[in-house]
């Protein structure tokens, strides 16, 4: 077993009158890395930290390893959930890695001194004396090193500039390669992310939008374009997302499975066909009906 | 958790144990240069600033009461801050790093005693060292009768206060601000308790506020097991 | 390294297939590894491996427990023919019907096709100029 996996079952969390989680139904593979994507307010944080017990569910069930998280000394410690600035003491540098030693059974100290030279940070800093940026960057140390069998990233990566990000994708997946883990990271930054992920789960309003293989959700995406009426046959009712027309031609954002001899059709009535990449699929999938991008696409 | 694929899944010592430890280090650190100040402004410099007014006034001045004897009276509702921001701080990094509720709340309550116990020896030290200097002057000292009860009734009486300012906190982060300010009474929980029963604030420990002290200090450990057994994480505040 | 709009694995797939029957990757040679995959590339290796079941499925990877994927025996082959198989509906039949769409005539194309297939021939233009005496000096000046 090389980490734990999360089974999440009708999980309902309320704030007062609102539903931040609505029967949330989907699970996580042990050992996989899996997107958690979904619009702000969606729900991505509230999950995480129902996830970590940092918060217990109004309704429904969750489970860790088999077990449910709260209060459950074996499989919190395999938990480690990151946010943005971190949760570490109001120390140096060098003591919150040191406090790390001592509360993590997993911890790899290498790692997290290697880490700090990664980022540019300095042992000898105060936590309070950091930019927003480099307590990100303390934040993905402490996680990455900290190996838990469960690791939840939650927009960790928010406030660092864009070499900081793609170090931190890039040491996050070289540590899971040397030792796999389950990995959840939530993200604005699809494009950024999207070649790490295996599994996606898409939130939108506190449900579950999508929850599958990447490669499958991606597949589901696509772009057509050509003469317009032929266009429209080849759509035939394939969910549209978006229909542009331009002259006699149109393009239309599809979403769904349109068949595998979908290609061959398309190439036979000169229509061009393209993959969709995730982060215009997800924008298409979570928009709001009314405003002036979104036609069609109706629930 | 495999050990093959993590790498070295170490076994750990008991998560009370730690955090009690590491709050205790911590409080130790800000306590190694508070504590030598306190004893430096209180003991040295404060008398000798009475007698030096007294020779340029050059008229007698009557010894001054024990200043550390208010000192050890009023540190405890210090303590009560102290305590109430340390701990509260500390709760969700406690949580972030995979350890129970049940066991921050243990190592609160040991960690709290073991402080007073510390912060109870600088008392006795303080008496002396002002001994010494009021003497000097040739003033006299009250010092208390007893200096061991002296110390085991500030230990009791500073955890009092300590845990009444965690328990104050953690209904505050728990319950929000209002519930926070309707709480507050509970920090002065030893001067209205000790009131009511009609007790002697004097210097010695009875055996009835003996009594009252450990039964206030499980009440109050108690009752802040219970409000943070069921605390939600805040969401962080960049 | 992977701009084209298709899947990752699609590409990675493309890619192998192409050295394969281009005969860079050869017969029995050993494939990276999905974890050599992911840590150059900086993808899941899942991705990889996504594209590595497709391969062992086509026959042109085989899989050897505990080692790793090899190119299998006779992919190249396989890899020709299915390739010669799909030119006439892929690459032949669309150049045909731009041909007729710009009034190409048909014998005029099948003259082309000759003289191309023939390898030597006067009439066919040269896409390269042969190197003359003049310029070889100068490359080697």
């Amino acid at each position: 077993m090389t980490g734990f996996g999360v089974e999440l079952h009708a999980l309902s969390v309320r704030f007062r009158s609102t539903a931040a989680l609505d029967g949330v139904t989907a699970s996580v593979i042990p050992g996989t890395i899996c997107g958690l994507l979904g619009r702000n307010g969606s729900g991505k944080t509230t999950l995480l930290s129902t996830i970590a017990a940092f918060r217990r569910p109004s309704g429904g069930s969750v489970r860790v390893d088999g077990e449910a998280p709260w209060e459950n000394p074996r499989v919190l410690a395999g938990i480690a959930l990151v946010r943005e600035g971190g949760d570490v003491p109001d120390v140096r540098v060098s003591e919150v890695l040191r406090y790390g030693a001592a509360m993590r059974p997993t911890w790899s100290g290498e790692v997290a001194e290697r880490l700090l030279g990664r980022f540019d940070l300095r042992s000898s800093q105060r936590v309070e004396h950091l930019s927003r940026g480099q307590r990100g960057a303390l934040a993905a140390v402490v996680g990455i090193a900290s190996r838990a069998p469960l690791t939840l990233l939650d927009e960790v990566t928010l406030g660092m500039d864009a070499p900081a990000r793609y170090a931190c994708y890039d040491e996050l997946l070289a540590d899971y390669l040397v030792h796999p883990r389950t990995v959840v990271l939530a993200s604005h930054l699809i494009e950024e992310v999207d070649r790490l992920l295996e599994h996606v789960i898409v939130l939108d309003r506190g449900r579950v939008l999508v929850a599958d293989e990447a490669d499958a959700l991606r597949a589901r995406g696509v772009r057509v374009s050509g003469e317009a009426e032929r266009v429209d046959a080849f759509v035939g009712d394939a969910r549209v997302l978006r229909r542009e027309t331009l002259g006699r031609s149109a393009v239309v954002t599809l979403y769904g499975d349109l068949g595998s001899d979908a290609r061959a059709r398309a190439r036979e009535k000169e229509i061009e066909m393209h993959p969709l990449p995730l982060q215009d699929l997800f924008v298409h999938l979570t928009d709001r009906p009314g405003s002036a991008e979104g036609q069609g696409g109706a629930r | 958790m495999s050990a093959a694929s993590l790498g070295t899944v170490r076994a750990l010592p008991s998560s009370t144990w730690r955090t009690a430890r590491w709050l205790v280090g911590n409080t130790l650190r800000i306590l190694a240069v508070v504590g030598p100040l306190m004893l430096v402004l209180g003991v040295g410099v404060a008398p000798a600033v009475v007698a030096l007014v007294a020779q340029a006034g050059q008229h007698q001045v009557e010894a001054p009461g024990s200043l550390w004897s208010f000192a050890v009276e009023q540190a405890p509702g210090v303590f009560t801050l102290v305590i109430a921001a340390m701990t509260i701080s500390h709760l969700a990094t406690h949580l972030a790093f995979g350890m129970t509720r049940r066991s921050y709340a243990a190592a609160v309550v040991l960690s709290v005693v073991a402080i007073a116990l510390l912060l109870a020896l600088l008392v006795p030290l303080g008496y002396v060292l002002e001994a010494a200097h009021f003497r000097a002057y040739g003033w006299a000292h009250e010092a208390p009768d007893s200096l061991a009860l002296a110390l085991l009734t500030s230990v009791l009486r500073t955890a009092v206060w300590g845990l009444a300012g965690a328990l104050t906190a953690a209904i505050w982060y728990r319950f929000g601000g209002f519930a926070g300010v309707i709480a507050l009474p509970l920090t002065a929980i030893y001067p209205i308790v000790s009131a009511g029963m009609w007790i002697e604030r004097a210097d010695a420990l009875g055996a009835p506020e003996a009594a009252m002290l450990v039964g206030l200090i499980a009440l109050l450990g108690a009752a802040y097991a219970a409000v943070v057994a069921g605390v939600a994480v805040k969401a962080r505040s960049v | 390294m992977f701009h084209g709009r298709d899947p990752i694995y699609v590409q990675i797939a493309d890619r192998i297939r192409a050295d394969v029957a281009e005969g860079t990757l050869g017969e029995g040679e050993q494939v990276m590894s999905t974890n050599q995959y992911a840590a150059t590339y900086r993808i899941n290796p899942a991705t990889a491996a996504k594209a590595f079941a497709d391969l062992v499925a086509e026959g042109v990877l085989v899989k050897q427990r505990g080692i790793g994927m090899f190119v299998a025996d006779g992919a190249r082959q396989r890899l020709l023919a299915a390739r010669r198989a799909r030119y006439f509906d892929d690459v032949l039949a669309p150049a045909l019907a731009e041909a007729r769409r710009i009034g190409i005539d048909g014998d005029e194309l099948v003259e082309h096709v000759r003289a191309a297939m023939a390898g030597d021939d006067a009439t066919a233009a040269p896409t390269f100029p042969a190197p003359t005496e003049a310029t070889l000096t100068e490359v080697e000046a």
